[in-house]
């Protein structure tokens, strides 16, 4: 472990460098620019790295990267990541520019340094080590790199079925992991799902002059009557048979959520917040985080919004509604409940239009892998490990991981305070550095497992 | 009458040139683009048609306006009129850019020229039309022209008490009207009040990932929650405590007036694209309520991410634009306060700026300023003529009716499709060639002649 952790720590300039090429690609998944240019770029680096890579392609997709790299043995390790990042929006509120890398205080800067561009990085580098200290790879090794994370990965369960026979793995490790307020690695054994949708109500045929509004109702008011019946403060979700399809957690999944300290105070701190919702706290709020399904606006847009007065009554409102899934929740089923639920409200009027649906996915938390990266992470970064059940995020992991049908564990270079998916998306260097040589022990356990 | 008729119509041609002039100069009043550029070209329209004009600016208010034409005797008529206008925007909705006049049809298409530089015109041709019939005036006229009529006349009412008796008149006639679905003259009387509001809530310090939303509340929510509660989706009933405690009730004259507004219910719904009006109200309960009942809007909303495509961001800001029309005796100020108890009675931090108030006025119908200007404009146009006691819009008709204490009429050249505050606003030609007529006759019977 010495000559990797020398050896990530003489080439650490390099590596920022490499990720700065990635980041200067603005590849807004939501707005489908840069999306082409980065799959090369990441399919080079895998070349580069001595990896066998190809561009996959789907009509109407953005592309993906499957590359490989053949190891002393024969099991196989998959590492997810994706090369989409967020919109940088609001863009007056970054420090730096958001696409380009910027070391201040020994953070590095840009969008999509810490969700995910930052951890694909890591993992060529720790690769790169463990070549350039042992003379190869000490297992075979995988890569599977989507372009449309960020969007819900609207393709990524067709990419996956056309992958059948080249996707053969023993485990996967997942695009991310984060350090908590307390400095522990968090280990995530499963992840949320999602069902993102757009709501549209047009309520006019044109703009009308607001002194209508005696009579006629706009779109924005009936918007914020349809949004805020979906649900109420305490958390519920009101839409009728929401929570039908949740399957509650697992005992070994609740036994973990015991085990995680929920920095409550931090993360009120963090996100400037007195209290959370409906009142919860300390293991409630946990438990929330972990197995509640969410319903929350990510949007809101109508009528005049520029400075000072405009008294239109606008024909049109749209909002962005995200809810988060719990196993065994089917997005599409979700959406269907909500035009029910919107026809019976008396908006019918509102279109819904999906715009990105996954599956959540929770690993068997008794399967061998989880020990032993448990156990690699602990003796690389000497770092406490909390074992997470479930993120409270989400990602594609449902296709994969039933598709496989292996285990699935997510550990990266992220921290507490990344600021992921907001202005000033960050990592620190030392972790970038600390994850290079993580990744690599990961490796040398892995292949030692029969 | 003939000679004035032809007089009025040879006036025509450069009436329409100073009116393209006025409209090719933008003048938003929300952004405050060409205010002072728009000032300068109303004072040269009125200094070339040979009135006397002073320019008042005070601190950063628009210009103020005021022409003086001497005529005979002592009878004084005042037009109250704006320079300013809406914003243009959905500029992708305009089928001609909105600050190039076009005359598509026989209408004139602009930004402005519907409310209210079209109306401004016509009356300094009227005026020119008589000077050239009879020479001179037969009674005083004077124009008082302000620029902050769309962001609520804020600075209107101190500057009218102010110049109280520079600005002394016997009566006084408003900015516009309008020819109905079946072409008869809208003359109005009385006008509401407004209380625009800009609401802004905070709900986090910083933009988070919707992930969090389990236990954090984003302000979209609670922005949804806010506007939700201010009106009872069933009734319309604005649900603020205190909010009707004012309203004075229609008196039976009023009523009277109200019952004979034609209202084609069908056409009317079928023009603005609803088939249900607020609280399900029809026929003459819809006229009352258009008339006499304070109504609650949103005009704007703003929050999160709103570009293409989904963005999966708890935002920690949501901003929305609330026009309460008001109705007598409702003071703007206290409205606003109301609101801010009604907020944080539910516990929902919002902040409310009042970015325009203005309250209700309407002119005693037995005044025989009324049935003279209702008597003349049916002569002098050949329309059946409706009287309403009140617009259902508004403007500082009580900065100005209650600080001179003088009748005030609305009468003018638009029509039921002029898009007033919305793209595609246009005047038809031959309504502005008829209300320089119209007003030429309602000056010289003002003055007592046949």
């Amino acid at each position: 472990m010495d000559a990797i952790r020398a050896h990530a720590a003489a080439h650490l300039t390099e590596h920022i460098e490499l990720l700065d090429g990635l980041i200067r690609l603005p590849s807004v998944a939501a707005q489908g620019q840069g999306l082409e240019e980065t799959a090369a770029a990441v399919c080079g680096l895998f070349e580069a790295a001595g990896g066998k890579a190809d561009i996959l392609r789907l009509p109407g997709a953005a592309p993906s990267v499957l590359a490989e790299f053949t190891g002393r043995n024969d099991r196989t390790l998959l590492f997810y990541d994706h090369y989409d990042v967020q919109p940088a929006e609001p863009l007056d509120e970054w420090t730096v520019p958001p696409f380009q890398v910027t070391v201040r205080d020994g953070r590095i800067y840009g969008r999509g340094t810490s969700d995910n561009k930052g951890d694909l990085i890591t993992r060529l580098a720790a690769l790169r080590a463990l070549h350039d200290t042992s003379g190869g790879l000490p297992c075979r090794v995988l890569f599977l790199v989507e372009g449309e994370e960020e969007i819900g990965s609207v393709h990524f369960d067709s990419y996956v079925a056309g992958l059948r026979g080249r996707l053969r793995a023993d485990a996967c490790v997942w695009e991310y992991g984060d350090r908590d307020p307390a400095e522990r690695m968090n280990v995530i054994a499963g992840v949320k799902g999602i069902c993102y949708v757009e709501l549209e109500l047009t309520a006019t045929k044109r703009d009308l002059h607001s002194s209508l509004g005696a009579v006629v109702e706009g779109a924005a008011t009936r918007l914020a009557w349809a949004v805020a019946g979906l649900r109420d403060n305490s958390g519920r979700i009101l839409i009728p048979g929401f929570y039908d399809g949740v399957t509650p957690p697992r005992a070994e999944a609740l036994a973990a959520a015991r085990e995680v300290s929920f920095e409550e105070g931090r993360m009120q701190v963090h996100t400037g917040v007195r209290g959370f919702i409906g009142g919860r706290t300390g293991g409630d709020a946990l438990r929330a985080l972990l197995f509640e399904p969410t319903c929350t606006v990510c949007g809101l847009e109508a009528g005049y919004t520029g400075g000072g007065m405009k008294t239109v009554l606008p024909r049109r409102a749209r909002a962005k509604i995200d809810f988060r899934l719990v196993p065994d929740q089917d997005p599409e089923e979700i959406v269907r409940l909500l035009r029910a639920h919107l026809d019976r409200a008396g908006f019918a009027d509102c279109a819904i239009k999906p715009l990105g649906g996954e599956r959540a996915f929770q690993t068997d938390l008794s399967h061998p892998f989880v020990r032993t990266v448990v156990d690699a992470v602990r003796a690389s970064t000497g770092r406490e490990t909390v074992l997470l059940p479930t993120s409270a995020g989400t990602g594609p992991m449902h296709p994969l991981g039933e598709l496989l049908g292996v285990p699935i564990l997510s550990i990266g270079s992220g921290y507490w305070g990344c600021n992921a998916h907001a202005p000033d998306e960050h990592i620190r260097a030392s972790d970038f550095e600390e994850t290079i040589v993580m990744i690599a022990h990961v490796l040398e356990r892995f292949a030692l497992e029969s | 009458m003939p000679l004035l008729r032809d007089i009025a119509r040879e006036h025509i041609d450069p009436a329409l040139e100073v009116l393209r002039t006025l409209l090719r100069q933008p003048s938003v009043a929300a952004t405050g683009e060409g205010i002072a550029a728009c000032a300068a070209l109303v004072r040269g329209a009125f200094e070339e048609a040979g009135a006397a004009v002073a320019v008042h600016q005070e601190g950063s208010a628009a210009p103020i306006v005021i022409a003086e034409f001497p005529g005979e005797g002592e009878r004084t008529l005042l037009f109250y009129d704006h320079y300013d206008v809406q914003p243009a925007d959905p500029l992708s909705e305009w089928t001609s850019p909105p600050f190039e006049p076009v005359v598509r049809d026989g209408r004139l298409y602009a930004r402005g020229v519907a409310d209210n530089k079209g109306d401004l015109v016509t009356r300094l041709a009227a005026v020119r039309a008589l000077k050239a019939a009879h020479g001179r005036l037969p009674c005083r006229v004077k124009f008082l022209v302000e620029g902050e009529e769309e962001i609520g006349s804020s600075n209107f009412g101190s500057y009218v008490r102010a110049h109280a008796k520079a600005l002394r008149a016997d009566a006084c006639i408003w900015e516009s009207g309008q020819r109905d679905l079946k072409e008869r003259l809208q003359i109005t009387t009385g006008i509401k009040g407004i209380c625009y509001l800009d609401l802004e809530l905070h709900a986090t310090s910083r933009d988070l990932h919707s992930s969090l939303g389990a236990v954090v509340e984003g302000a979209g929510n609670r922005m949804a929650w806010a506007l939700a509660s201010l009106k009872d989706p069933s009734t319309g009933r604005v649900l603020v405590d205190g909010f009707y405690d004012r309203v004075r009730e229609p008196s039976a004259r009023e009523i009277e007036a109200a019952r004979k507004i034609p209202f084609d219910e069908p056409e009317f719904k079928a023009h603005v694209g609803v088939d249900r009006f607020i609280g399900g109200a029809t026929g003459f309960d819809a006229v009352l309520r258009l008339l006499f009942q304070p109504t609650c809007t949103v005009c704007g909303l703003d929050s999160g991410y709103t570009g293409e495509g989904s963005k999966t961001v708890l935002p920690r800001r949501a901003r929305a634009k609330v026009d309460f029309r008001l109705v007598p005796d409702q003071d703007p100020r206290e409205i606003a306060a109301l609101v801010e108890a009604h907020f944080k009675r539910l516990g929902i931090e919002i902040t409310a700026l009042l970015l325009g108030g203005e309250r209700a006025y309407r002119t005693d119908l037995d005044d025989p300023f009324v049935s003279l200007v209702t008597g003349v404009a049916g002569e002098a146009t050949g329309r059946e003529v409706k009287l309403y006691p009140t617009s259902p819009g508004t403007g500082p008709m009580y900065d100005l009716g209650a600080a001179l204490g003088v009748p005030v009429v609305s009468v003018g050249g638009s029509y039921w499709g002029s898009r007033a505050h919305a793209p595609d606003e246009n005047i038809r030609l031959a309504d502005f060639e008829e209300t320089i007529y119209l007003i030429a006759r309602v000056i010289e019977r003002f003055a007592g002649r046949p």
